[in-house]
């Protein structure tokens, strides 16, 4: 303990401190049992400390190794690979929202054998209704757009995880090894199609498809480069581990006014989810915050609160200081629109009256609260209302008790 | 004898209610639909109204707002 205490700088102590702490929440370090002095030295989990061993040993899964100098000078900048990442993402999103007819093109170098069924992907979340052959979106489809990628790379991932089950006829396990082994790779770092299985090329075609690879043509054949998004599959972090592409670009006025400084349609479009749209310039969209538009997307399932954490989740870099980066009147507002919509508050119930005694109607109200089912009483007049649910279990204690 | 009724308690603010009362007030006997006032904030009502009510209060809250007109 005290060893492992002296290896870091003091500056550093609180980062070291971190990180054993989560260390041992994963359980790879155990206090060794030692009987004299229990808490005194730490022990690897076993299991974890022979593959350690044996990746230490045999030196493999190291990527870069064994990839020609040629294939890493034809391999794309990080910029061509941002790019594409946030590209197919956009699309995708876009295709969600509607604003695209189209889903995101598959990549003309690593055609999928089989399209990748995206919109049953994405009704299978839950993203999208395709009822009647119209494509909606829907409720948690609204919410999905306000996550960060990294929440929207998930949720989709596990749907696909579930579905490439049955598409590859591959085991779960394989599929969720190939995209762990995918996460750990380092951005950029070219490997080899033709190493990978047919099963694992189907799953790097969806991947290049939402985004994740980015497939190119260099000597020795196919290759393939994981972006940012890619990374995300096992950094287990928030958003910041992905490297959001936009940094903040919303700055919201005290009279309800938005500017975002955006070129991107997606954004633009979700922000005409709540936002009237005034006018739109190549690098700028000024709307306004409107009862309408508000009530609008509230009437689609967000809620106020996810309206203003996304404004001030994006808020731009030169309000971002500001306490509240919302300004208080306009956050308010957005909250009391949403009270407005929520006016009268109805449940479906029984009322009761006529009770013979005042001793009669205290038992049954009395039932009715232990039931959970009480909704309002009248002493004065002997009045009960209690929720529909428990009419049949009020009946029977009214009949017992007379 | 105890008597239990069917239907729909709501609860809202005192201007709401206000308002409800007065469309069942404006409605021929026949078809009022609350049943009983109980209290200043709370009605019950006929569940067959409901949707139809909170139409009505959807209504109401748009004409009492002002919309600025779009700028094209």
């Amino acid at each position: 303990m005290s060893l492992l205490d002296s290896w870091p700088t003091p500056a550093a102590r609180a980062k070291h401190q971190a990180a054993l702490d989560r260390l041992r929440r994963l359980q790879l370090l155990l206090p060794a049992c030692s009987k004299e002095a229990p808490d005194a030295s730490l022990d690897l989990h076993p299991a974890f400390r022979e593959q350690l061993r044996w990746a230490v040993t045999t030196s493999q899964g190291k990527e870069g190794s064994g990839v020609p100098a040629a294939v890493l000078e034809a391999a794309p900048s990080r910029a061509d690979l941002d790019q594409h990442a946030s590209r197919q993402w956009e699309a995708l999103m876009l295709y969600l929202v509607g604003s695209a007819e189209q889903p995101p093109a598959a990549s003309p170098l690593l055609p999928p054998a089989v399209a990748l069924p995206l919109d049953e992907l994405l009704s299978a979340a839950g993203l999208l209704s395709l009822a009647q052959r119209e494509r909606s979106i829907t409720e948690q489809g609204f919410q999905f757009l306000l996550l960060d990628t990294y929440g929207q790379l998930w949720l989709l991932l596990r749907e696909y995880i579930a579905s490439a089950n049955a598409r590859f006829g591959e085991p779960l396990g394989e599929v969720l090894n190939f995209l762990l082994q995918l996460g750990f790779r380092e951005v950029g770092a070219p490997f080899a199609a033709s190493a990978l299985r047919p099963s694992e090329r189907g799953i790097a075609a969806d991947l290049a498809q939402l985004g994740l690879l980015l497939p190119f043509r260099a000597t020795g054949g196919m290759w393939l480069a994981p972006t940012r998004l890619a990374q995300a599959l096992a950094s287990g972090g928030g958003g910041e581990a992905v490297g959001e592409v936009s940094e903040g670009f919303i700055v919201v006025e005290t009279n309800y006014r938005v500017y975002a400084y955006t070129s991107s349609a997606l954004q633009a479009a979700i922000l005409r989810l709540f936002v009237r749209c005034e006018c739109v310039l190549p690098n700028l969209f000024v709307g306004v915050l409107t009862r309408e538009s508000v009530t609008g997307a509230l009437g689609c399932g967000l809620s106020a609160d996810q309206i203003v954490d996304f404004l001030r989740k994006h808020a731009h870099p030169h309000i971002a200081q500001r306490v509240p980066v919302v300004p208080e009147t306009v956050a308010d507002q957005i909250r009391l629109w949403q009270a407005d919509t929520r006016r009268v508050r109805q449940s479906r119930a029984y009322l009761y009256e006529a009770f013979d005694s005042p001793a009669a109607f205290a038992a049954a109200a009395a039932h009715a609260r232990a039931a959970g089912t009480w909704l309002w009483q009248d002493d004065a007049k002997g009045r009960l209302v209690a929720a529909y649910v428990g009419h049949d279990a009020m009946r029977a204690f009214i009949r017992a008790n007379r | 004898m105890v008597s239990a009724l069917h239907g729909v308690l709501l609860e809202c603010d005192e201007p709401t209610r206000e308002f409800i009362l007065s469309l069942n007030e404006g409605k021929p006997t026949a078809e009022k639909f609350v049943i009983y006032d109980l209290d200043d904030t709370r009605l019950f009502v006929q569940p067959t109204v409901v949707n139809w009510l909170e139409q009505r209060l959807k209504e109401f809250a748009e004409e009492n707002t002002y919309q600025p007109p779009a700028k094209n």
